[in-house]
């Protein structure tokens, strides 16, 4: 047997709101009960409010069959705790003994699920699969901990089957009672944008090898390939120009992507660069378009596209040569930067951690890097002043220029004319020294 | 006996243990695997399922305990649906990043991750032949956890002091006691193909490979391995490989040394637009094929014939020249795919709806 559960049942340890809403236990068809019923915890930080309505899942003729069954009332809430933010539904008014009976035989999730499924109720979600969870009873009420949080926006439903439960009294009672959540979408939406792309210049050799789209705040993976598109400035899309990995190439925060233009059609003498050529081609001009409908977890889109136009000018086959780079040093007794200028574009990301600048005693000197003048610049700026003495700047032989050709090699090399430069060792240096008053 | 003695004895029984046990059960141990995220799958011996975790920059060892059954199909259809339900959310927010069958028990694993964002969460999926799909938890199970090296230098930070490389893992695979991981850096234009004895040891975390690939013998290129499977050519295990660059190269594995530099031999040009997803051996009529999923067609199915004596397509790709390929149009949308049996792959087919269904279907 059902009992009746009083309407003010409450949790007096808890902080909460009780709310009215008004349940429809699908009895025989004929009759609803009514019943205040959704208490909820609120937590006075969050302002989590839910909205429930109920949908009796049989129809009306199915109903019908059943007769003299008695009203029944169960209260079924969901609870977010104030202290850990834990979400969970409780299912309360059952006889203690015979649940408690039935908890004794240790059922798993699937005799649960069996007769207390909740499952999501969006009309697109397959609302026959009962959501993963954990069962537990706790003061003679059955609480179910959802095995991820609950997502903003979508409805869940909790679908009470008596006449599956075995605890209850051994009747056939077809008595199913439902209750559906909604969780509201939070009020802190604010859309996500492009800061910025590198390379930033807007002239880019024809074998540009990647682009970094850095957003303001963290963006959805799966559908990057869908949202970048590149242009010719005729206004022709260009036809598969990007490697497409599953995986997608995002930074941990996912707030960076990295976008590789297919190097099959950047190599030489490959079937998709002989049958279709490569992605860009000089003298002409394109734009990377960013679509607006790229969404962010918090399920808004790009406050709005993005584009970066450029000119193409001719591929780049040779290496960064560190000897044609222009070292300003600092003075002695200031924190005045040190600064590197490159004959060309380097790739802004590997700027930002493939320089060391170390003392006499090899320790890597403290302090912030800035990347400026389209990446053909770089500057230190120490934490504590520069002393007089000899430093250095380690850079490994990794970094790259804006076409994947790096300190230690090219991108491709020639077999058949091999001039290129292959350094051997992962570093190299520049020695520098900071000049005494 | 002496205390020495006996401690010596101690130590000779518990080597005498070990290596009568299975040899996977070495090494592993139980507790809760911390993934952070859940990407490329793979079996080894005896129910053991390796799962790349590119965020936490690690290859997990688990002895799934799934060690009986006959392989029979497996048909969910609806399986992103049904999975996004048991996951609390919707298709689209679920992301099925691999597939792999037990081959001990014909079982099929997906890895999950539930959510889209950077704090998508991890999950392993396992679904019977009578299409039941439970989830397969991490909590006391036995597993090894091996760290892959990830930034190059420790101190590459951005100015919020983060460290924004990563190195993502396109596939992974095991090959005679090595577990092989193919990646690609989100910087750097890596090439780096890692092997990693198991059972994982401290000592050894596997060194890497550099992989290189020569256009008609002539333009050479660093070229990070997108998908790759094990296949013997004459009797000497070799991974077929896809690059990045699209060809399809093989390489013996006696050649894959930790710090080798290693240049795989052109067997096919596997052309524009089809980007390799994901690829199987199996044997047909006396012959072996090679079935490779890709992005924009149908299924590829590849001859193996004279894989032995291809010296490498070094001579202008007129589209006939390599090991000759058919294209199975009735296969479209295949993501993910894995050998049940000697007759039959499971697939993952997305349709245009976005709509994922598990199908298993006979090897063309």
């Amino acid at each position: 047997m059902l009992t009746r559960l009083p309407q003010s049942a409450k949790q007096t340890s808890r902080l909460y709101r009780q709310e009215s809403a008004n349940c429809h236990t699908a009895i025989d068809g004929r009759r609803f009960v009514k019943s205040a019923l959704a208490g909820f915890v609120l937590l006075a930080t969050f302002s989590l409010s839910v909205f429930a309505d109920d949908r009796p899942l049989r129809s009306q003729d199915e109903s019908r069959e059943q007769s003299g069954i008695e009203s029944t009332i169960l209260a079924i809430e969901l609870i977010r705790s104030e202290l850990d933010g834990d979400e969970y539904f409780e299912i309360k008014g059952f006889d203690p003994p015979p649940l408690a009976r039935f908890a004794a035989t240790n059922p798993g999730f699937q005799a649960w699920s069996h007769f207390v499924p909740v499952v999501v109720a969006d009309g697109k979600a397959n609302s026959s699969v009962p959501m993963l969870g954990k069962y537990t009873i706790i003061e003679g009420m059955i609480r179910f901990n959802p095995r991820f949080p609950l997502q903003e926006g979508l409805s869940y439903r909790v679908q009470f089957d008596a006449a599956k439960a075995p605890f209850v009294g051994g009747t056939r009672e077809r008595q199913l009672v439902t209750k559906t959540f909604t969780i509201p979408k939070s009020s802190n939406r604010e859309p996500v944008r492009v800061r910025r792309i590198f390379p930033s210049s807007d002239t880019l050799p024809e074998n540009t090898l990647k682009f970094y789209i850095h957003f303001s705040g963290p963006m959805n993976r799966g559908e990057a390939y869908k949202r970048v598109h590149l242009i010719h400035s005729s206004g022709r899309e260009i036809d598969s120009p990007f490697l497409e990995l599953g995986e997608e190439l995002w930074d941990p925060s996912g707030t960076r992507f990295t976008l590789f233009l297919d190097p099959g059609r950047i190599k030489r003498g490959l079937q998709p660069r002989e049958l279709f050529g490569p992605p860009l081609v000089e003298g002409d001009s394109y734009t990377l378009l960013v679509d607006k409908e790229w969404t962010a977890p918090n399920g808004s889109q790009l406050r709005e596209s993005y584009r970066k136009s450029f000119r193409v000018f001719a591929p780049d086959d040779i290496q960064p040569a560190i000897d044609n780079w222009k070292v300003q040093t600092p003075s002695a007794g200031t924190t005045e930067p040190l600064q590197i200028r490159f004959e060309e574009s380097l790739d802004e990301a590997l700027l930002q951690r493939m320089l060391v600048v170390r003392s006499a005693d090899g320790r890597p000197v403290r302090g912030t890097i800035k990347v400026s003048d389209h990446e053909k610049s770089w500057d230190f700026e120490p934490e504590a002043d520069w002393q007089p003495g000899p430093y250095q700047v380690d850079i490994n032989a990794a970094l790259e220029d804006v076409s994947g050709n790096s300190i230690g090699r090219p991108f491709e090399v020639d077999l058949f004319r091999k001039v290129e430069r292959e350094v051997k060792s992962d570093w190299v240096s520049i020695p520098f020294e900071i000049n005494g008053n | 006996m002496r205390r020495s003695q006996f401690v010596v004895a101690l130590f000779l029984i518990c080597i005498v243990a070990v290596s009568i046990g299975p040899a996977t059960a070495a090494n592993l141990s139980e507790g809760t695997p911390d993934l952070k995220s859940a990407g490329p799958l793979a079996f080894g011996p005896d129910g053991v399922l390796f799962v790349a975790d590119p965020q936490g920059a690690a290859i997990f060892a688990i002895d799934t305990g799934d060690n009986s059954g006959t392989p029979s199909r497996i048909d969910v259809e609806g399986v992103g649906a049904k999975v996004a339900a048991m996951l609390g959310t919707t298709e689209r927010e679920v992301m099925i990043n691999d597939l792999a069958v037990n081959p001990s028990s014909g079982n099929v694993y997906l890895s999950v991750s539930r959510g889209r964002g950077p704090d998508a969460k991890p999950v392993l999926i396992r679904i019977d032949s009578d299409g039941n799909t439970s989830e397969f938890e991490l909590a006391n199970v036995k597993f090894a956890k091996a760290a892959l090296p990830n930034a190059p230098d420790p101190s590459a930070k951005d100015r919020r002091n983060r460290s924004l490389r990563t190195q993502s893992i396109t596939d992974l695979g095991y090959v005679d006691g090595q577990v092989f991981i193919a990646g690609l850096s989100n910087e750097e234009f890596a090439s780096t193909l890692r092997s990693i004895p198991f059972p994982f040891s401290d000592v050894n975390k596997g060194a890497g490979v550099r992989i290189f690939h020569g256009a008609h013998g002539r333009f050479e290129t660093g070229s990070p391995v997108r998908t790759f499977t094990q296949y013997k050519i004459a009797g000497e295990p070799h991974l077929l490989a896809a690059y990045t660059c699209t060809p399809l190269v093989k390489f013996p594995v006696s050649a894959l040394k930790p710090g080798e530099k290693v240049q795989g031999t052109t067997i096919a040009e596997l052309g524009n637009r089809n980007n390799p997803l994901d690829m199987v051996v199996y044997e047909q009529g006396g012959k072996d094929y090679v079935l490779i999923a890709n992005t924009s067609r149908g299924v590829m199915k590849v001859t193996t014939d004279n894989i032995e004596g291809i010296e490498g397509i070094t001579e202008k790709i007129g589209g006939t020249a390599g090991l000759k390929y058919e294209t199975i149009d009735s296969l479209q949308g295949v993501t993910q795919l894995d050998r049940l049996d000697d007759k039959n792959a499971v697939i993952l087919v997305q349709n245009d709806s976005g709509e994922q269904n598990l199908q298993t279907i006979a090897l063309p």
